[in-house]
């Protein structure tokens, strides 16, 4: 404890040493009581207890986790997480070939009324598929933020309203909106037929004839587009559809290729999920370890942002402001009876879904639609929660960027402002400005740590199976 | 020599005896020390304090709140999986004296949600069918996270409408 005093510089008396030997054994009780009590603590408290878990943490230099954060920090990797699901609503869902014709089709603008606008328009590879700006500009300008289409396999509901049961029913949809690819169904098809009639042959079978349809017919374009489209004969019509959705469904199954990258999060998770210390590349910084304790704590974040994708794949209010200017918008409200009215659902006659001999849908099929729940108070303005994955790198945020800077959007929680219809679910935080710095960092840590692209993680091969949805 | 030492509470030593000086240091020790056992020992009533309540009741068999039927609740698996629809079963019994027979004329609707995150449920489960052994069958049953969860089921029989809460801990 004391370093050793040279001897030349002072003689030890009789009274000197035997002070000395009294000091030092009782700074020596003082150490031996420390220490015994911190190993009760680790023996006492046996494995798993929240103590022996702190005494253990502060003796390897990481931070104190609690029994109870652990789970809900280990429940955020991405080692949870399996293969992306098969959907059974979509035949080509895992199959290689559809995702390659997929992925050529998702850059083609010819996919447009302009001839300039692909889904890579607005859902841009080198963005997180996403654009990055508060409203989506395709051959207009849309009332809503670009969502990211990654990971859009796991997602039982897609779009901010969930009005789609699928990714080929949300692939379909942009198509033929007004302000997004602006064209009609029977543009597409023949996009298809000049320029993918092989490929899309080897997995579809037939294209359907074009002889007597005109190059713009549709159910949702210009009046004379949906004159043209009603003036075909209902087997054209349905032809024509048939292989409209067959480009969406080749979409998703490109879709279904683009997981998430791993993150430090993922790492530091799998380290504590192992019973390991995070090694260099794993670790938190002690601000994103702060933020990530509040994220799972305090701050709440977890309760909808929880689980491997950091989404609860849930509809919420939570009171973000009307953009002026824009018509009145409902979310989930609405968007679940547009799921229900939707031709291109699960139950509808283009899904794939298991049929009986009837041809009825089977019965234990489609039950995110079958138990969806509808005409709730709280579904009013309630939008999806989005996964959190790379989240720094995407503002503006909310449903119609609404939310310029990560800091505004944490602001907003901390208030709980009321939300302007309907009812928020949020109630004030009180963090502190330093503790939402801490869950600004936390945040920040949630992205790759290269481009902001995301993995293939289907490859091309076949995936488990889609859940009973 | 003092310049070294770890610092301590500022204690004024000048005027006693070596030997005095001596014991009030080792006293500083020991108070040290038990100061530390004390911070130590109260760690894990500390943790118990700030650990959220548990759900008041996880019963599975429960009584309406009128007493007027007796209902089993049973989930198709266990653990409860997360973040995927699933099957439930329940059973309802008149209340009174006939235990074991069930109601097969009663129907059963089902609502709940996270008490202290005041949502609802994900989904909207119903009664689908019903087993040979008169069970109800509850289907789109889906919980999106860990933690307190409610069902709450409205029986609607020959002895009239009453209801039941259930708590679950997942």
């Amino acid at each position: 404890m004391r370093p050793p005093v040279p001897a030349v510089a002072r003689a030890p008396t009789r009274r000197g040493m035997r002070r000395g030997v009294r000091g030092r054994s009782a700074g020596a009780v003082g150490a031996l009581v420390l220490a015994a009590v911190m190993a009760a603590a680790l023996i006492v408290g046996g494995p798993g207890a929240p103590v022996a878990e702190s005494a253990r943490a502060a003796l390897s230099g990481m931070p104190w986790w609690r029994a109870s954060e652990v789970a809900a920090i280990t429940a955020l990797g991405l080692h949870g997480l399996g293969p992306p699901p098969v959907d059974p609503t979509n035949r080509a869902s895992g199959d290689p070939r559809a995702a390659a014709l997929g992925e050529r089709l998702f850059a083609d603008p010819r996919l447009s009324a302009t001839g300039a606008v692909a889904c890579a328009t607005c859902h841009q590879p080198s963005k997180g598929f996403q654009d990055g700006v508060a409203l989506a500009t395709g051959v207009g300008t849309g009332a809503r933020r670009t969502m990211s289409v990654v990971g859009a396999a796991y997602a039982p509901w897609l779009f901010w309203d969930g009005r789609a049961d699928s990714p080929w029913a949300q692939a379909v949809g942009p198509l033929e909106r007004r302000e997004e690819h602006g064209g009609t169904r029977a543009l597409y098809v023949r996009v298809l037929a000049t320029s993918y009639r092989r490929e899309y042959e080897a997995l579809f079978g037939p294209l359907p004839s074009l002889a007597g349809v005109p190059r713009d017919a549709g159910p949702f374009g210009t009046a004379a587009e949906r004159r043209a489209w009603a003036a075909l004969p209902p087997a054209r019509r349905d032809s024509v559809t048939r292989a409209f959705v067959h480009l969406g469904k080749s979409i998703a199954a490109y879709e279904r290729t683009l997981g998430y990258a791993p993150t430090r999060l993922d790492r530091y998770a799998a380290a504590l999920a192992a019973g390991r210390r995070p090694r260099a590349g794993e670790i938190l910084s002690a601000d994103e370890a702060a933020g990530l304790r509040l994220f799972v704590g305090k701050a709440e974040c977890a309760t909808c942002h929880g689980g491997p994708r950091l989404t609860d794949d849930g509809f919420h209010n939570t009171g973000v402001p009307a953009v002026s200017g824009l018509p009145a918008d409902d979310g989930r409200i609405a968007g679940v009876d547009a799921a229900l009215a939707d031709p291109f659902n699960c139950l509808g006659p283009y899904s794939d879904a298991p049929r009986d001999a009837a041809g009825r849908v089977a019965p234990a099929a489609c039950g995110e639609l079958r138990f969806a729940a509808r005409g709730r108070s709280a579904l009013l303005r309630a939008y999806r929660a989005p996964s959190l994955r790379g989240v720094a790198a995407r503002a503006p945020y909310m449903h119609a960027g609404q939310v310029r800077t990560l800091r505004a959007v944490l602001a907003h929680y901390n208030a709980a402002p009321r939300a302007p219809r309907g009812v928020s679910e949020l109630h004030p935080l009180g963090l502190t400005p330093r503790e939402l710095a801490r869950l600004e960092a936390f945040l920040r840590a949630l992205g790759p740590d290269a481009a902001p692209e995301a993995v293939r993680v289907a490859g091309r091969r076949r995936g488990a199976a889609r859940g009973p949805s | 020599m003092a310049s070294s030492s770890p610092p301590l509470p500022h204690v004024p030593t000048a005027g006693l005896a070596p030997s005095a000086r001596a014991r009030r240091r080792t006293g500083r020790w020991v108070l040290l020390g038990l100061l530390v056992v004390l911070i130590v020992a109260a760690l894990p009533m500390a943790t118990r304090m700030f650990r959220p309540a548990p759900p008041p009741d996880v019963g599975t068999v429960k009584p309406t709140a009128r007493g007027v039927y007796r209902v089993l609740l049973a989930p198709e698996r266990a653990p409860v999986p997360l973040q995927r629809l699933h099957r439930w079963t329940v059973r309802v019994e008149p209340a009174a004296g006939t235990a074991g027979a069930a109601d097969t004329a009663a129907t059963v609707t089902v609502d709940g949600g996270m008490p202290q995150h005041g949502h609802g449920l994900p989904t909207q489960p119903r009664v689908t069918g019903r087993l040979p052994d008169g069970r109800l069958v509850v289907d789109g049953v889906r919980f999106s996270m860990p933690g307190w969860w409610e069902l709450r089921l409205r029986v609607d029989g020959p002895a009239g409408t009453d209801s039941v809460t259930f708590n679950l801990a997942l």
